[in-house]
């Protein structure tokens, strides 16, 4: 067991870095890194401007970079797990001395700081394609959101990626809940439109308060981003308190029975 | 001719079964369907927020159709992925037997599935967004789905054959099909769009099919829309023929310098 910080940094950076080797070669990445982020872009602001609502455009970059930092960050954090089962790493990383979380840590962190490309894509076409105003009232307060989120999605992508062990179709379901989280978290559109009764479950994702932080802090939304960047650190605190005994569980359970090569 | 019919029917067999290990009822209820639908419903509010209901039922049919459209590029795609994902392409061009019938057999399960991904859109969310349209009219457009999504498979097998010799099949389908959204007019018209960029969608399968289906559902008869329709035709005629021949040329290459297992 891993008990000193240093060794603990030092497996974090091993995995950030392996991860990092990984992607360059992914074909998913430069998929959700570089490409879906233009294209839904364009689809998104296109539309606003069609009907009539430019000044829409910014929240739709804003919102078509969270869905880029979504895809780059949790969709390939569960696509890690299965990678590894896939290439028959998963048994001997579990095996191993080092907790398999920080591990995990290591690559989706790595992940996440990749993510941030898409929100910078998102903006360049933005700006390019529709020569749109991308003033950003408050950029302090936007880059501070910005890495708040990435570290939320990262934790629930924690949470998640202890059921994904269990699991052989992790793909699958990070493919489904896509959406019903771009829409649950209003990312492309005002939450004002989805009945009240769908309020609640908005609140429990961290890409809807990243949203509305960085709309705040963008000066779209009226309010004040500290204030959601606060509700951010306690969601990705809640998530990471989930994640830590569901690992110790799981991980328990499989190597108590022996049956991580069945899932 | 006797030939052909066996290979177009083992062709159909042999997709079916693959088909059938990869639709388990778990991956049907809990994936396909669910992503389905969500993730038109994701772009039908996008437009919802633009531009009221009007543009919502606009991009409901487009929508609709892009969903099966999709599923149909990526999936003639994949027809050719998945024998070089499983080693089997080296025996099919060694075969004496004619590949074509066989491949078209082998992709009538995707056409099939895009047209019940058509069906679930329908059923889901026509009676939330689909305002204003007659269920005659709605009966008298399937040809019309029918003759555009079989176009568009053409696009799938271009595609498919245009990346034969790379690794990169699965990320150009997806990045055509998504390209499309914005193409070929589904959230908003395409006539908005830049000239040159307008000329990118006529060229494309389904821009012409889709306009035509608009206007059915608005009550033209079949004879108002015969023009767009036989465009539509064409184009997909001329895909499917240029596919055809880039696949024999590919496949030809491949045996001369026998190095499909590069592939």
């Amino acid at each position: 067991m891993i008990s000193n910080l240093p060794g603990l940094l030092r497996v974090t950076a091993a995995s950030f870095k392996m991860q990092a080797k990984e992607r360059a070669t992914n074909q998913f990445f430069i998929g959700t890194l570089l490409i879906t982020p233009v294209i839904f872009t364009i689809l998104s602001v296109g539309t606003y401007i069609y009907g009539g609502r430019a000044n829409f455009g910014l929240y739709a970059v804003i919102g078509a970079g969270m869905m880029g930092v979504w895809n780059a960050n949790l969709w390939t954090s569960g696509r890690i797990v299965e990678g590894e089962r896939r290439g028959g790493t998963l048994s001997m990383l579990v095996a191993a001395p080092t907790p398999f979380p920080v591990v995990l840590v290591g690559k989706s962190l790595s992940n996440a700081a990749a993510s941030l490309i898409s929100m910078a894509v998102t903006f360049a076409t933005g700006l390019i394609v529709f020569r749109l105003p991308l003033d950003i009232a408050n950029p302090f307060a936007f880059i501070v959101s910005l890495l708040l989120t990435l570290a939320a999605m990262t934790s629930f992508g924690l949470v998640l990626g202890a059921f994904f062990v269990l699991t052989r179709n992790a793909g699958a379901f990070i493919e489904v809940t896509n959406y019903p989280i771009f829409i649950l978290s209003g990312l492309m559109f005002p939450l004002t439109i989805l009945p009240l009764w769908l309020r609640p479950l908005s609140a429990a994702l961290a890409p809807m308060w990243g949203n509305l932080a960085l709309g705040t802090a963008a000066g779209l939304v009226a309010g004040n981003p500290w204030l959601i960047d606060l509700y951010l650190i306690g969601l990705s605190l809640v998530y990471l308190m989930i994640a830590r005994p569901l690992f110790v569980r799981i991980e328990h359970r499989v190597r108590r029975d022996g049956s991580l090569e069945v899932f | 001719m006797m030939q052909w019919s066996q290979l177009f029917r083992s062709g159909v067999r042999a997709s079916w079964a693959n088909l059938s290990v990869e639709l388990t009822p778990a991956v049907i209820f809990a994936s396909r369907i669910p992503r389905t639908i969500l993730q038109a419903l994701f772009f039908i509010l996008i437009a919802y927020a633009a531009g009221g209901s009007e543009l919502a039922k606009f991009a409901l049919i487009g929508n609709m159709m892009h969903t099966a459209a999709f599923h149909g590029v990526v999936e003639m795609s994949f027809v050719i992925e998945l024998e070089k994902y499983l080693g089997t392409m080296p025996y099919l061009i060694a075969s004496p037997a004619n590949w074509f019938p066989m491949m078209l057999g082998r992709s009538l399960t995707g056409y099939v599935e895009g047209l019940a991904r058509v069906a679930l859109v329908l059923c889901f969310l026509f009676p939330f967004f689909g305002m204003g349209i007659s269920a005659i009219d709605l009966l008298r457009a399937v040809p019309l789905f029918l003759i555009t999504l079989a176009a568009t498979s053409a696009l799938g097998w271009l595609s498919g054959a245009i990346t034969l010799p790379t690794r990169w099949g699965a990320l150009v389908s997806n990045t055509i099909g998504y390209l499309m959204m914005i193409l070929c007019g589904i959230n908003f018209p395409f006539s908005v769009l830049p000239p040159a960029v307008q000329w990118i969608g006529h060229a494309l399968p389904m821009t012409h099919g889709l306009l035509a289906i608009r206007a059915v559902m608005d009550g033209a008869s079949y004879a108002d829309v015969a023009g767009l329709m036989a465009i539509e035709t064409s184009v997909g005629l001329i895909y499917g023929a240029v596919a055809w021949k880039l696949f024999a040329h590919r496949l030809n290459i491949a045996r001369q310098t026998g190095n499909i297992e590069q592939f």
